[in-house]
């Protein structure tokens, strides 16, 4: 019991204290030259309302540019995450991530769609959402038509419709003018936060946080899931409307989730994984913990995307540079977590 | 096997053969057309007839080229013209087909199918690329143009095309103007010390932070017309993303974008509200109608962009430049639209000048 406890408290603070100290690190970095003390006044002035007198251009840094694009990756990474951890207790199989039903190229079409007929920031992400439910909702539908529904049959599915929208999107970037939608379409497909505002991190938090808290609240539920669909029922569990409400909630976080990050790829599929190396594979406690591996992971990336260079790199691509390689390294060190 | 059979062998026979012949046959020489051999800008020896009435370009730069210099000849456009582009462009022009090309495939059985007398190529080729489009194309002269979409070579571009399709009278006089402009603007900037140069920053898309460095065709307004490129960034061929951090400390004091979206939402956004740019009022709209003033393709289209882009960085210094009066001539002469007083002065107020 008391050796539990000891267990779980140092798990806490293994996944809560780096998120909390990198959160505060990621504040003092960046390409505007403030010092640290700047920062730290004028967090304090924000937050005891005592006048420090400091630069507006200052303020606008930190708390316009700096505090969205923290709390942007965070939840991108946070969303991304559980909703992967989610999918691979459903599917009980670890290579399932969300964009398997087709909600990144769903969103994608959205989005590319929305800056070929020259919508604003906003119009872009708003069909970037809608895209990514309509594939998936799609996907659920034709799978639902064919006799004997397996999880199988529901991949399959979302294969085809990714395919589909993926053709879209090739569709639109051949119609796009080459010189001006072409570049900011393949830039959005590439995945960016340089451009999130503190109101699309006001619009993306209802959906993100009723989506998680859905999946926190019935966690036990995918462990049942887990154990397969047989001993689900036997044990009284609805798994077909359990089923709904997990890709519900899972896809609704991650297109709120590309829709202000555009396409990140590999989070959702690599985090669980590292997540269950270190809590193991019960989700009641897997899903909490991926929400701050992943919250931590993606801050730690966009922190570099947006540091290492004058240009900012798209973050999909640092995600998978990363990413991958972990993948294959975790591949080759164990097959720990799904014993 | 019956009697007649080799009498019909022997026929078809004969059929094929005078067929095959015929192909080789050099049909142009029969008809007795007038053929002139040139050089295109890839060093290609290419025979095209003297005269020619329908040209097919397949480059965005070298179809706004041949617009300048002769659209009566133009087959068709590469893209689909927007309403917004084609406000000020005549619908004998505006509306004819679109054939494609550009940077994705031409349909060439339709574009054989028009009967152009030349086609052309806009820059970038090699000699094997442009050879194997040539193939496509069969006995249609095939010229490759090169130098279309830079302004600091522009000028070799069109006295090649005036030569080709014989509007050299055309050709010659749109080099003049640029030269006059280019003349005009660098006497006058060329003696601006370093340290009074505008910085300028140049926002692509509606969220204003894509954009292209120094040294980049995309932006080579800026340089001709004195001002400093803001960005610091190694220089590509396409764009680049930048994060706001950076534009508030290269603090531009001009901005010019291509982004209506952006535009108009600039003097409203917070987090722009703090660049000096924005500050002062001094963040312009390029016009894109026929065709972008600024770049989108960087080429010919980009000369009346001298002017206006001199009037935006040094107003003072250009007090004495009567850009409506340039804008009108422009468009008359090589845009073929005759723009009345009210249509300069909507052009011109709506890019962000006000006393023109």
């Amino acid at each position: 019991m008391n050796n539990s406890l000891v267990k779980k408290l140092s798990v806490t603070s293994l996944l809560v204290i780096p998120l909390i100290i990198l959160f505060f690190i990621s504040f003092l970095i960046g390409r505007y030259p403030i010092s640290p003390s700047e920062v730290l006044m004028a967090l304090a002035a924000k937050t005891t309302l005592v006048n420090y007198n400091i630069p507006p251009s200052v303020e606008v840094v930190i708390f316009q540019i700096r505090l969205p694009r923290i709390m942007a990756a965070m939840m991108v990474g946070a969303a991304l995450s559980i909703a992967g951890a989610s999918f691979q207790g459903m599917f009980k199989n670890p290579l399932v991530s969300p964009d398997k039903l087709g909600v990144s190229a769903g969103a994608g079409f959205g989005a590319a769609l929305a800056i070929l007929f020259v919508a604003g920031p906003f119009m872009v992400q708003f069909s970037a959402f809608m895209g990514g439910l309509l594939a998936v909702g799609l996907t659920y539908m034709i799978s639902q038509t064919f006799k004997g529904t397996s999880m199988l049959t529901l991949v399959l599915c979302g294969i085809a419709i990714a395919a589909l929208f993926s053709a879209f999107i090739s569709m639109i970037k051949y119609v796009a003018d080459p010189y001006e939608q072409l570049p900011t379409i393949v830039f959005w497909l590439m995945g960016s936060l340089s451009a999130v505002t503190n109101q699309d991190i006001l619009m993306v938090t209802p959906p993100m946080v009723v989506g998680s808290g859905i999946l926190l609240l019935i966690r036990w539920r995918i462990n049942v899931l887990s154990m397969g669909e047989d001993e689900a029922q036997t044990l009284g569990v609805d798994t077909k409307k359990l089923h709904i409400i997990i890709i519900t909630c899972c896809t609704i976080v991650t297109a709120a989730a590309v829709s202000i990050s555009g396409i990140i790829g590999w989070i959702g599929l690599v985090i669980p994984h590292i997540t269950r190396m270190i809590v193991g594979p019960d989700h009641k406690v897997l899903l909490p913990a991926s929400i701050f591996m992943g919250a931590f992971f993606l801050l730690l990336i966009d922190d570099v995307a947006r540091t290492i260079t004058t240009v900012e790199i798209p973050l999909g691509i640092l995600t998978a540079i990363i990413g991958a390689p972990f993948f294959l390294y975790l591949l080759a060190k164990s097959k720990e977590g799904w014993s | 096997m019956n009697k007649k059979s080799p009498v019909i062998l022997i026929i078809s026979i004969i059929l094929i053969a005078s067929g095959v012949v015929w192909l080789f046959f050099d049909t142009n020489q029969s008809i007795g057309i007038d053929i002139q051999q040139v050089t295109d800008m890839l060093g290609r020896n290419v025979d095209i007839p003297s005269e020619t009435n329908k040209v097919a370009s397949i480059s965005a730069s070298t179809t706004v080229e041949l617009f300048m210099l002769a659209p009566e000849k133009m087959i068709g456009w590469n893209e689909k013209r927007t309403r917004a582009e084609n406000i000020y462009m005549k619908s004998t022009y505006s509306s004819l087909p679109v054939i494609g090309g550009g940077k994705k495939d031409a349909n060439y059985e339709n574009i054989i199918s028009m009967n152009p007398d030349i086609v052309l190529i806009g820059h970038g080729g090699t000699v094997d690329q442009v050879d194997q489009i040539q193939s496509k194309f069969g006995s249609i002269p095939t010229l490759d143009i090169e130098g279309d979409n830079n302004l600091t070579s522009i000028t070799p571009s069109l006295e090649f095309l005036g030569k080709v399709i014989g509007k050299q009278e055309q050709s010659d006089k749109l080099i003049s103007f640029y030269n006059d402009m280019t003349k005009e603007v660098n006497s006058t900037v060329s003696t601006i010390p370093e340290s009074e140069r505008k910085k300028v920053y140049y926002a692509r898309d509606s969220t204003g932070l894509m954009t292209n460095p120094p040294g980049s065709t995309h932006t080579q307004l800026i340089e001709i017309c004195g001002g400093k490129n803001v960005v610091e960034a190694p220089l590509t061929k396409g764009s680049v993303g930048v994060s706001m951090e950076l534009i508030l400390q290269w603090n531009p004091d001009i901005i010019i974008t291509s982004n209506q979206h952006f535009y108009d939402n600039i003097y409203s956004n917070s987090l722009w509200a703090d660049v000096k740019a924005v500050k002062e009022k001094q963040v312009y709209m390029v016009p894109t109608s026929p065709f972008n003033w600024f770049e989108g393709p960087p080429g010919a289209n980009t000369i009346i962009g001298i002017p206006w882009t001199a009037k935006i960085l040094y107003p003072d210094k250009f007090q004495d430049m009567d850009l409506k009066k340039i804008t009108k001539e422009f468009y008359n002469e090589y845009y073929h639209y005759n723009l009345t007083d009210q249509e300069a002065t909507n052009i011109l107020s709506s890019s962000g000048l006000k006393n023109t």
